[in-house]
């Protein structure tokens, strides 16, 4: 699983939006698994569940998750994900911030390109560990 | 209500430790015999006496511990508002804790009294006497356990509040003092019992009336409950108090048309007379009027005694009475002229109750007689002793003033024996006040049953 | 209003005064239903003298309190069936036995589940068997918690519910109170000094300051609008461009707290650090230095 960070400038219920897609990405989360119950998800993170609820209902709205009556959430057979302009529009976001940091303490583009790749490849193993 | 029910029994069960030492108390009296200074008394009886003491000893404290504790002791440990977080309304809380304390009461009296009772009833005896000391004790239970909740509320809630409270409080006592004295200047003895009584009954609901209200405006709050207690405390000891000072005023002026069966005593001559009688509705009250038949006017008399200490002069145109402030203090003697207008002149004199006297026909000289047969004349207007002298003999004196300066005197002489038939034998003398001499003047003996004197004009008259 | 929309609380200009002092200074606040709201306040901020006016043991000096539309003060009795309380200090009768508490309760209450009682004091690791009074401050407050649970309350009012509890106490709390949230969407209205800790699931905060309301707002749009700015050098007409809780020098440069940071503010990011805040630092920047306990 994911942990959520309310210190951070996302509201958490983007965050959790996030945290799922990059499971369903890294296929931590495969079509048709059952996604953990809004009770339970809230419990992990130690979230109000209507935080959970509503990253969910967007989940649902967006494809990603389908509801079965009775049985549960499900991650949808075919998840749409981010259409590739919306991924690059949340690419960019988070590219600006992160050259702006790495501009501000003075280091150089490969410095900057080199620490990305690694902590890319970090996150890519701890999703895997962790589910 | 279901509810008030579970409060009495959460209430209850903590008073376990009570009635262990209710039982421990049972014990007390079955080990009184074995002092060595109740052995000049049976042992039935010390059991039974000690028995009695203890029980009623044990219960009065309680019911003051508890009434100290009932609402107080969670106001101060801030523990009400666990009451109020509950579906519980202010009356179920406080009627319920009222009767969990009024069973605790009742269950260790009886854990006290009960083995003593059966085992040994000894000098009190079964029924009878048990009524009234029961009779007595539980209102007097209630009333303390009354008293010690309206007492912790106010100490405990720190404000200076309780110094008004305190001066209300004598306040309260010294107005029913008041009402009090002047129901007993009527010997009203049997109607101040009652007031008394329903006074006390009275303040008594008052008191858990406003136990109810000191929840439901206080609720939790240490110092609300104190206020409002006091608010509602005292403005209804106000409200009662004022009817019953009413009640009291009424009583205390009667007409001599409410005497019931009034008793006469005519003046040996002229039109006056002294009236007096218990006064109709108004219990044992009673009054002394003196009244002109020929002018029906009538002057109450205030403050004098029960037994029929007053004179007239025998022309009927004086009156003396004795008045006092409270019927067992000393009485001072008052003279009334008796025309139109006569305001009471006070002596200054004081006699003893069940004194002697007598005063001259003008109202310028009395003579006293005190129960060492030294008798003592005095001059009004002086208000100085003129001539005392010892009578030789004891006994029920008579006295009259033939004028100003001479005094006749009977003295009936008491025999041993009390049987009726016996000889009465009375000695008459004459006091001369300006040579202070005493001149016996003879005796007369008789076998009258009853003996009274009525100085006429010319002597004096027997019965 | 239908069920729905009555709010579960709704405060309207309180205010209560002690002598001359005003401790509540017209005060509104609504707390919606199946919300969590947090009031957040400095000790003897006024926040104790709300709580007891909101739950109907204190009379306000003016202004209006009611729970489901009606009034605390004359209806505190029958809310009492659908409102839990956790006190701030464990209030219940201390000679009395877990136990028989629980029986006491279940007795006043309509509606009472004594299983999930019984499975939350094992969940706290509590004996049924101790005295209330011989228990530790956090149990006693546990105890309460599980108290107020088993009632089914519609409405959850808490006063400082972590106060005294150790970290592993606390993450149980959450956990109680998380699961409560989503098994039947409680109301819930809790006073803190843990903003951390309320941090993920309160929807609505409010700061209490000098009797005063500063602050009443969705947490979320809260955090969205305060942000730490930190220029290398004070910007020209900083205060014109936004509006500022505090500005005072940082290294070299300004660090301002900005409370009206918007999306269309991004591009200083080019010239500029800005750091998100948690709860804890905005209840500092509004309510005054040494706020949180």
């Amino acid at each position: 699983m994911f942990n959520v960070n309310p210190g951070e400038s996302s509201p958490i219920w983007r965050q959790i939006e996030e945290g799922m897609r990059r499971m369903i990405t890294l296929g931590a989360l495969r079509p048709g698994d059952l996604v953990p119950s809004v009770r339970d998800l809230a419990l992990q993170l130690r979230v109000n569940p209507n935080t959970v609820a509503r990253a969910y209902q967007r989940l649902t709205e967006q494809g990603v998750f389908t509801v079965k009556r009775g049985e549960g959430t499900f991650v949808a057979d075919q998840p749409s994900m981010l259409r590739r302009s919306e991924r690059n529009d949340v690419l960019r976001d988070a590219a600006m911030r992160y050259a702006g940091t790495a501009i501000s303490i003075g280091a150089s583009l490969d410095d900057a390109v080199d620490e990305l790749s690694s902590s890319y490849d970090k996150v890519v193993r701890e999703h895997r560990r962790k589910s | 209500m279901k509810h008030l029910l579970v409060i009495a029994q959460r209430d209850l069960e903590e008073r376990i430790p009570v009635f262990i030492a209710a039982a421990a108390a049972a014990a007390l009296p079955f080990a009184v015999p074995l002092f060595p200074a109740a052995a000049s008394f049976t042992t039935k009886d010390v059991i039974t006496m000690s028995g009695v003491i203890v029980a009623a000893t044990f219960t009065l404290l309680l019911s003051f511990a508890l009434g100290v504790t009932l609402i107080g002791r969670d106001l101060s440990e801030k523990r009400m508002s666990f009451y109020f977080s509950k579906p519980l309304a202010p009356s179920t809380i406080w009627f319920g804790k009222l009767m969990a304390a009024v069973i605790t009461i009742a269950l260790s009296f009886v854990i006290v009294f009960l083995p003593m009772y059966v085992v040994s009833p000894g000098t009190w005896g079964p029924g009878a006497r048990l009524e009234v000391g029961l009779s007595n004790l539980f209102p007097a239970c209630l009333a303390l356990l009354l008293a010690g909740h309206a007492l912790s509320t106010m100490f405990r809630s720190r404000s200076r509040l309780v110094v008004l409270d305190l001066l209300l409080a004598c306040a309260a006592f010294y107005s029913f003092g008041l009402m009090q004295r002047a129901l007993h200047q009527g010997f009203a003895f049997d109607l101040m019992q009652s007031f008394r009584q329903v006074l006390a009954g009275v303040v008594l609901l008052i008191l858990t009336g406003c136990g109810l209200w000191q929840l439901e405006r206080g609720r939790a709050d240490r110092l609300r409950n104190h206020m409002a207690l006091s608010r509602s405390l005292w403005t209804s000891i106000a409200i009662v108090f004022i009817l019953a000072g009413g009640f009291v005023a009424w009583v205390v002026h009667p007409s001599i048309k409410d005497l019931r069966e009034p008793r006469v005593f005519q003046a040996p001559r002229g039109s006056w007379a002294l009236i007096t009688g218990q006064a109709r509705n108004r219990g044992d009250y009673r009054a002394w009027f003196l009244y002109d038949a020929a002018t029906a006017k009538s002057i109450r008399l205030k403050r004098t005694t029960l037994f029929h200490d007053f004179w007239f002069s025998r022309d009927g145109k004086m009156f003396g009475y004795l008045q006092a402030d409270a019927p067992d203090r000393d009485f001072e003697l008052v003279i009334m002229p008796l025309r139109d207008r006569a305001e009471p002149i006070a002596t200054g004199l004081t006699i003893r109750h069940g004194g002697r006297y007598a005063i001259s026909d003008d109202g310028s000289r009395v003579i006293v007689f005190d129960d060492r047969q030294i008798a003592s004349v005095y001059d009004l207007e002086s208000r100085k002793s003129i001539a005392t002298v010892r009578l030789p003999e004891s006994g029920l004196v008579r006295a009259f003033f033939v004028n100003r300066d001479r005094v006749r005197i009977y003295v009936q002489n008491m025999p041993l024996s009390s049987l009726p038939v016996a000889e009465k034998s009375i000695t008459a003398y004459e006091l001369d006040v300006r040579t202070k001499s005493l001149q016996k003047l003879g005796d007369y003996r008789t076998e009258a049953q009853a003996i009274d004197m009525t100085p006429g004009k010319a002597g004096v008259g027997f019965r | 209003m239908s069920q729905a929309e009555t709010p579960a609380l709704s405060i309207h200009e309180l205010s209560v005064r002690y002598g001359r002092s005003e401790v509540v200074d017209r005060i509104s606040l609504t707390v919606p239903r199946n919300a969590v709201y947090a009031l957040l306040g400095r000790n003897g901020a006024g926040k104790s003298s709300l709580v007891r006016c909101a739950i109907g043991q204190q009379r306000a000096t003016s202004g209006r309190v009611e729970m489901f539309g009606m009034d605390v003060w004359r209806h505190r009795a029958s809310l009492m069936e659908r409102v839990g309380i956790v006190a701030e200090e464990g209030d219940a009768p201390a000679e009395m036995r877990v136990g028989r508490l629980a029986d006491f309760c279940a007795r006043l209450c309509s509606r009472w589940d004594r299983a999930a009682f019984d499975e939350r004091l094992k969940r706290f690791g509590i004996a049924q068997k101790p005295r209330f009074g011989d228990l530790s401050k956090g149990q006693k407050k546990q105890v309460s918690l599980a108290l107020a649970l088993a009632a089914s309350p519609e409405f959850l009012i808490l006063d400082d519910p972590t106060l005294g509890l150790d970290a592993v106490a606390r993450k149980s709390l959450f956990e109680e109170l998380i699961a409560e949230l989503a098994d039947r969407g409680t109301t819930v209205f809790l006073t803190t000094h843990d903003l951390a800790g309320i941090e993920s699931i309160a929807d609505r905060v409010g700061v209490i300051s000098g009797g005063r309301l500063v602050l009443d707002e969705d947490l979320e749009l809260l955090k969205a609008r305060f942000r730490r700015i930190r220029f290398a050098s004070r910007p020209v007409a900083l205060e014109s461009r936004f509006d500022t809780a505090a500005v005072r020098p940082w290294g070299g440069g300004t660090e301002a707290i900005v409370t009206n940071f918007a999306g269309s503010h991004a591009e200083i990011a080019e010239t500029a650090e800005i750091v998100p805040m948690s709860l804890e630092e905005i209840f500092i920047a509004v309510a005054g230095e040494g706020a949180a306990a």
